[in-house]
């Protein structure tokens, strides 16, 4: 692979604890356009591995993103390089709207130094009005109308700010986009909407890291996966072979699963959804 | 050489009180997160008690009792009457509160003993014993010597009892403790009691030395609050260590650098060691991580 | 609750969506070119827009020219006190609830900017220089908080901030030659500007205004700016913060830095009211005063913070010079106000609206219609 073609790589990731490793060694790499999905049992690492990428915990190994090392930056350096995440439980920040958080979502996409609102408020609102109109466009991507930028974050339902959360990532137009646990929280309808619209961003050269329980929706919209178990990787493939291959179920499933051996892809589906 | 003996010496004793004042600053915080501005006022409430009692023609030791007794009721009577509605809210309501506490006490004292300085003897002779040319008086013992009988009474509470315990686990999540079959309001109250009564004892050990004035307490929170501070809030040694540390570190301050200047000496201290280490010297890392 | 969520969606239709809401905007874009004014009257039509500056200016003008006609005597002066708090309690609250610090240095800030001015101004250095010489005191000094503070936890902020009040203290009480000491330092010439003389209470107070709202408006403009969002977030949750690229420590010493221009202009005020200043003008107890009047005024906007800064001035000047029953009172007031308020002075219209709302909802015998805000 040429370094063009990397969305995202991730080289020999280490990520410690007070001297436990909580993920040793991972190596994944994700091309733009594609869906990666990180599976595997509870305390694999799997958000770890999104907050070494992130910056938000240390981390050691090497970290792409479009072909350039991001490790080594703070948050904010990376976010600026093209990252953008979205959080598996969202807190609905009392007193801002839809708006707000999407505006803030925007933040790194064009400076505006704060004294503009008071020097030059006619292009104070310019800027304003193209955001509440990007903000409105991404919305309606996942059916959303512009009505509900007034309401306040805290009463929305819990599927709703999901949706919401992933417009504010989108919102820093990224290049690579990690999402942690999109679909918890969300209905039916919801998580089709949320699979379609994924789609389409990802046939705009979106790259796309996926952390999910869910793994019916893993297996329709992944390109690609990396099994983890205890913080290491124990496989690579496409969500069949990954699905197929013993030691992925053996993984998932703990040792006592003989029946599960036969089983076909997408054996399990958690409870809880 | 002995300058710098001598300075370290009175240091460690007045820094005991100072430790005294900090431990209940730390322990209130610790179970409920609020930083008590009244706790100095609390400290002058028991002084100011301790010294009618004495008057009336109680023996001294029974006098500060009382002072004890009458700062553990302030410290009950301000967490259920103005700190209970308040816990729900964000903590900086809850600290304006005490200040507001802390007003209310400083005009108390203010209507029931004048505004005038008064003195108090303290439990024992001021005659010093010289060592080599270090001196160190009785009264300075007797400080060391109850400071040293109080904080270990107070660890071993802390470290061994129920409530203790349930103190330390209502810091990280209040919701926990009820599990234990707790109430997290019987523990604020017991903690608001408990750092009263220390605030107390640190008044009447203290005022024999810098008198008695109804606007002296917004000093000794200040002392309280940075002793508890520099040791790491929440933790009891700490506060002991960091009371003496700033009583030191004043002295030498004001023989080596300037007087007028011992107490910014001692505040640079203090910033530097937060931003070398932010827990303070032997804190635990209360502030619990988002799981994100 | 979730029923106005879903409602809405299934309102909407999913893709023809994007269109028509373009047009619209851009129809009111066009509308609001055409009409010219729009950005001094406030474009109602751009959510998110400040209040209209026209209106501020109307009440600017209305204000100076009707008050010092009613208003005089040592009235007069506390509300010229109260215009300068309000100032510097602006400021404390950009740092408050934008930076996430809980500050009791504000009062010391107000010293560097006071001290600064009293100092410098004089035959060779004129007023409005001195003046902008000690809002720039003011934010490097409150800068300093912000930067050590950026690196610690919340609640070692306080104590950071009180070390560096009391140095400053310090500072002013020893250094007797430059400060004077405890007994203070005079003004060395009477201040004049824009033809007021400021050494008049009425022509204080015209000036003061004037002032009051320039920094009213300033800090209403940083907290509608993407930059305030960033800084109400990071209040928040950092880690949102964080995702969304916001440098948290670079906004956060940025936040304190104004909120030290706002209490160095502030200070610098004080100086020009009282023709003499003290290290008492700037104790601990004023620190704690600006704090009460930032909560007392809720998390709202500086409006909001200038009211609670006349009552709170007002209040603290005609009870604490008196006795000690008058201390008492204040002290209660501050914990009753603290407990019943809970959402501080800009809470009190919600409240008063939920109750009314509430009557006139059985008056007429439905409850259905309770606002649909909650």
């Amino acid at each position: 692979m040429s370094a063009g073609e990397i969305g995202l790589e991730l080289r020999d990731v280490s990520v410690q604890f007070g001297g436990i490793h909580a993920v040793q060694g991972v190596d994944f790499s994700v091309a733009p356009s594609r869906v990666h999905g990180l599976v595997g049992p509870n305390g694999s690492g799997k958000t770890t591995i999104l907050n070494a990428i992130c910056g938000f915990v240390g981390s050691d190994g090497e970290i792409e993103v479009g072909g350039a090392r991001i490790d080594g930056m703070g948050s904010y350096g990376r976010m600026r390089r093209g990252l953008g995440r979205t959080f598996q439980n969202p807190r609905p920040a009392r007193e801002l709207t839809v708006r707000d958080l999407l505006r803030i979502g925007e933040h790194d996409r064009k400076a505006q130094p704060w004294w503009q609102v008071a020097l030059t408020p006619r292009a104070a609102d310019r800027a304003l009005r193209e955001s509440n109109e990007r903000a409105s466009r991404l919305l309606a991507m996942v059916d959303i109308g512009p009505g509900l930028l007034e309401q306040q974050l805290v009463n929305l339902p819990a599927g709703v700010l999901k949706m919401v959360d992933i417009a504010r990532a989108l919102m820093g137009a990224p290049r690579v986009l990690l999402l942690d646990e999109p679909t918890s929280g969300m209905n039916d309808v919801e998580i089709d909407l949320l699979h379609a619209a994924l789609r389409e961003l990802s046939g705009d050269s979106l790259t796309i890291l996926l952390v999910e329980h869910n793994l019916r929706f893993m297996f329709d919209i992944c390109d690609s996966m990396t099994v983890l178990a205890t913080g290491r990787v124990v496989g690579h493939g496409t969500p069949t072979e990954v699905f197929q291959r013993e030691e992925v179920i053996h993984a998932y499933m703990g040792s006592s699963t003989a029946s599960v051996h036969e089983s076909r892809p997408h054996p399990v589906e958690p409870s809880a959804g | 050489m002995s300058t710098f003996i001598q300075a370290v010496v009175a240091g460690i004793a007045a820094g005991a009180v100072y430790g005294l004042l900090g431990a209940g600053f730390s322990l209130a915080y610790k179970t409920t997160g609020i930083i008590n501005f009244a706790h100095g006022d609390i400290a002058m409430l028991g002084a100011y008690v301790t010294f009618s009692v004495f008057g009336w023609g109680a023996p001294l030791f029974v006098a500060a009792l009382a002072g004890v007794v009458a700062g553990g009721l302030a410290g009950a009577v301000m967490e259920r009457g103005v700190l209970r509605p308040l816990y729900k809210r964000p903590l900086v309501a809850g600290i304006l509160a005490t200040v507001g506490v802390s007003v209310v006490l400083q005009s108390v004292i203010q209507l029931v003993w004048g505004s005038l300085p008064l003195t108090l003897p303290s439990l024992a002779s001021s005659t010093p014993w010289r060592i080599g040319s270090v001196a160190f008086s009785p009264a300075q013992a007797v400080l060391l010597a109850v400071t040293i009988i109080v904080s270990t009474a107070l660890i071993f509470a802390v470290d061994r009892t129920r409530v203790g315990r349930g103190m330390r686990a209502c810091a990280q999540d209040s919701g926990v403790v009820v599990l234990f079959g707790i109430s997290p309001e019987r523990l604020y109250l017991t903690a608001f009691a408990i750092a009263g009564m220390l605030a107390g004892l640190a008044g009447a050990l203290i005022t024999p030395t810098i008198g008695l004035t109804p606007s002296r307490g917004v000093s000794l929170s200040v002392l309280g609050f940075a002793a508890a501070v520099l040791g790491g809030l929440g933790s009891v040694t700490g506060a002991i260590v960091g009371g003496i540390a700033i009583a030191v570190l004043r002295n030498l301050a004001s023989v080596y650098v300037s007087a007028g200047y011992a107490d910014a000496v001692a505040y640079l201290a203090i910033v530097l060691v937060l931003l070398v280490r932010v827990r303070g010297l032997l804190g635990d890392d209360l502030e619990t991580v988002r799981s994100v | 609750m979730p029923a106005t969520g879903s409602s809405q969606r299934s309102e909407e239709a999913a893709a023809p969506a994007a269109a028509p809401l373009a047009e619209e905007h851009a129809a009111r874009h066009a509308r609001a070119a055409r009409r010219g004014l729009a950005t001094i009257l406030g474009d109602r039509g751009v959510p998110g827009r400040q209040r209209p500056l026209l209106t501020r200016l109307i009440a600017v003008a209305l204000l100076v020219q009707v008050v010092p006609g009613l208003v005089s005597g040592p009235n007069l002066l506390t509300l010229n006190l109260a215009c300068v708090y309000a100032m510097a309690a602006i400021g404390l609250s950009i740092v408050f609830s934008l930076g996430g610090f809980v500050s009791v240095a504000q009062a010391a800030v107000m010293a560097v900017g006071g001290y600064i001015l009293i100092l410098l101004f004089g035959p060779t250095v004129g007023f409005p220089v001195a003046l902008l010489l000690a809002g720039l005191g003011g934010a490097l000094v409150s800068a300093l908080t912000g930067i050590v503070g950026a690196r610690v936890k919340s609640h070692y902020f306080i104590l950071i901030s009180l070390a560096l009040a009391e140095t400053i203290q310090l500072v002013i009480t020893n250094a007797t030659s430059v400060t004077g000491g405890a007994n203070g330092v005079g003004l060395k010439a009477p201040a004049s500007v824009l033809g007021l003389d400021l050494g008049l209470p009425t022509d204080y107070f015209r000036f003061i205004t004037i002032l009051t709202f320039v920094v009213i408006y300033l800090a209403d403009s940083l907290r509608a700016s993407r930059a305030g969002l960033a800084l109400r977030a990071q209040t928040v949750d950092g880690y949102l913060a964080l995702a969304a690229g916001v440098a948290i420590g670079r906004y956060r010493i940025m936040a304190t830095a104004i909120g030290g221009v706002f209490a160095g202009l502030a200070g610098g005020m004080v100086a020009i009211r009282d023709g003499y200043l003290g290290p008492q003008n700037f104790g601990l107890d004023t620190s704690i005063l600006l704090l009460l009047m930032v909560v007392i005024a809720g998390t709202g906007r500086a409006g909001s913070v200038v009211v609670s800064a006349l009552i709170l001035t007002f209040l603290s000047q005609g009870l604490l010079t008196l006795t000690s029953t008058g201390t008492l009172i204040y002290g209660m007031g501050l914990i009753v106000l603290i407990i019943f308020a809970p959402e501080g002075l800009g809470g009190l219209p919600r409240l008063a609206r939920g109750a009314l709302g509430r009557l006139g909802a059985r008056r007429a015998g439905t409850a259905s219609d309770d606002g649909g805000e909650r």
